[in-house]
């Protein structure tokens, strides 16, 4: 299977017409796709991104498929963008829980804990922004290389490594290079990307 | 700057003047190994949709291949398809729904693999298992399904030839107790029972 295929009108009157093997298709085809996209752009652990991605695809086979082949997004793009809002709603109710069970363990332990509540709204608001067209003029990428470039210069030797050994490399391929766990080597590569992610956007005062 | 833009300022700022082709950056195996796992969830959830609760018997006499393949064309689902859920190559899998492959010399972990993702309960295996060893020993068939498929037909419609014969066999057998299917029946359901398997009870 290819883009084209996946998107050629005539895959997407199978998926209408609830046709299993057409969905089978696209679930193996877009599945690893949409967990990458969910891991980089959201930091979701891989089995929470695959998750995340089973979820969505199984809601559009049950309700059937709503995309508009007459309109003016690309259905790989329309999917990506339900699977990206459905991993938000996922870190957010994440969060939900997260901070209540903070406050309740703040509460027993006489205290505030405010620091220890993750700002979701402002991660959610930064990931839409991520995602928006308007964001993304050619005078901004260039902007944002700069402060790429300056930002990756303080991060440590090894983090740069990690970072740029996974735009290459598989992470079991990596785990041998460095002579350490897959599922270390992944929750270090996710921190480093949040770290990137936070350092870029105070670089760019993407909240200004 | 969507996430491809980014990849691409990170791909410019490690490799700049050397930049991989974005093909070379999937994680092949991993990609495989990702799309085959949400593959046979989706099968199973399809089953689990069509069967809410395992199939323990049936309308009609049914032997063990030929219930398969009316499962699988029932879903719309090829045998490639199937055949990745269940982990076997689409020829095996060819070969067990025609009923040439005894159900008894399949793999005791396979099968229970298939009740899972087929839903079919323990007394629906033992009953489509006996249909298929009454099926076996009826004689004076073979003969006909040989000469079907020495005439003019093409394959798909010998398959269809056999798999209607199979079907004959079976509702037309007298019930024949094999001790090899029983053995085997006897070997499924010791490992259910220690797994405490719902598909037993």
């Amino acid at each position: 299977m290819s883009n084209e295929e996946l998107c050629s009108p005539g895959f997407i009157a199978r998926l209408k017409a609830r046709d299993n093997q057409a969905f089978a298709d696209l679930v193996g085809f877009m599945g690893p796709r949409l967990c990458s996209a969910l891991e980089i752009d959201l930091n979701l652990s891989h089995e929470d991104a695959e998750d995340v991605v089973y979820e969505s695809l199984f809601k559009i086979w049950e309700r059937g498929l709503s995309f508009d082949p007459n309109g003016s997004a690309k259905f790989t793009t329309w999917l990506r963008t339900t699977v990206i809002n459905a991993g938000i709603d996922f870190i957010r109710k994440q969060t939900i829980g997260f901070n209540a069970r903070a406050k309740v363990a703040a509460a027993e332990a006489d205290d505030s804990g405010a620091s220890t509540l993750y700002d979701t709204q402002s991660h959610i608001d930064w990931i839409r922004k991520q995602n928006d067209p308007a964001e993304n003029s050619p005078s901004k990428i260039v902007r944002e290389l700069d402060a790429l470039t300056r930002i990756l210069e303080t991060f440590p030797e090894k983090d740069r490594d990690l970072l740029r050994l996974r735009l290459i490399s598989s992470y079991e391929e990596i785990a041998r290079i460095e002579n350490e766990p897959v599922g270390r080597l992944r929750t270090r590569h996710m921190r480093v990307l949040r770290r990137l992610k936070e350092a870029l956007l105070k670089e760019l005062c993407i909240y200004e | 700057m969507n996430n491809e833009e980014r990849d691409r300022l990170l791909r410019l700022s490690f490799f700049s003047g050397a930049i991989p082709e974005p093909n070379t950056i999937v994680d092949e195996r991993s990609f495989q190994e990702t799309g085959d796992r949400l593959r046979r969830k989706f099968i199973a959830a399809i089953f689990e949709q069509r069967h809410p609760t395992p199939v323990k018997d049936f309308a009609i006499k049914i032997p063990f291949g030929i219930w398969i393949s009316r499962e699988r064309e029932a879903t719309n689902l090829e045998i490639r398809e199937l055949a990745n859920a269940l982990e076997i190559t689409p020829e095996r899998l060819t070969n067990v729904e025609k009923c040439s492959v005894k159900p008894w010399e399949l793999n005791a972990g396979f099968s229970i693999g298939l009740m899972h993702l087929m839903r079919l309960h323990f007394d629906g295996l033992a009953s489509l298992i006996r249909n298929s060893a009454a099926a076996s020993q009826m004689l004076g068939i073979n003969s006909a399904q040989a000469r079907c498929h020495g005439g003019q037909m093409n394959s798909s419609r010998g398959d269809a030839v056999s798999k209607a014969l199979e079907l004959f066999k079976a509702n037309n057998a007298d019930p024949v107790r094999d001790q090899q299917a029983e053995d085997w029946l006897n070997s499924v359901r010791t490992q259910l029972l220690a797994a405490n398997d719902y598909l037993i009870h």
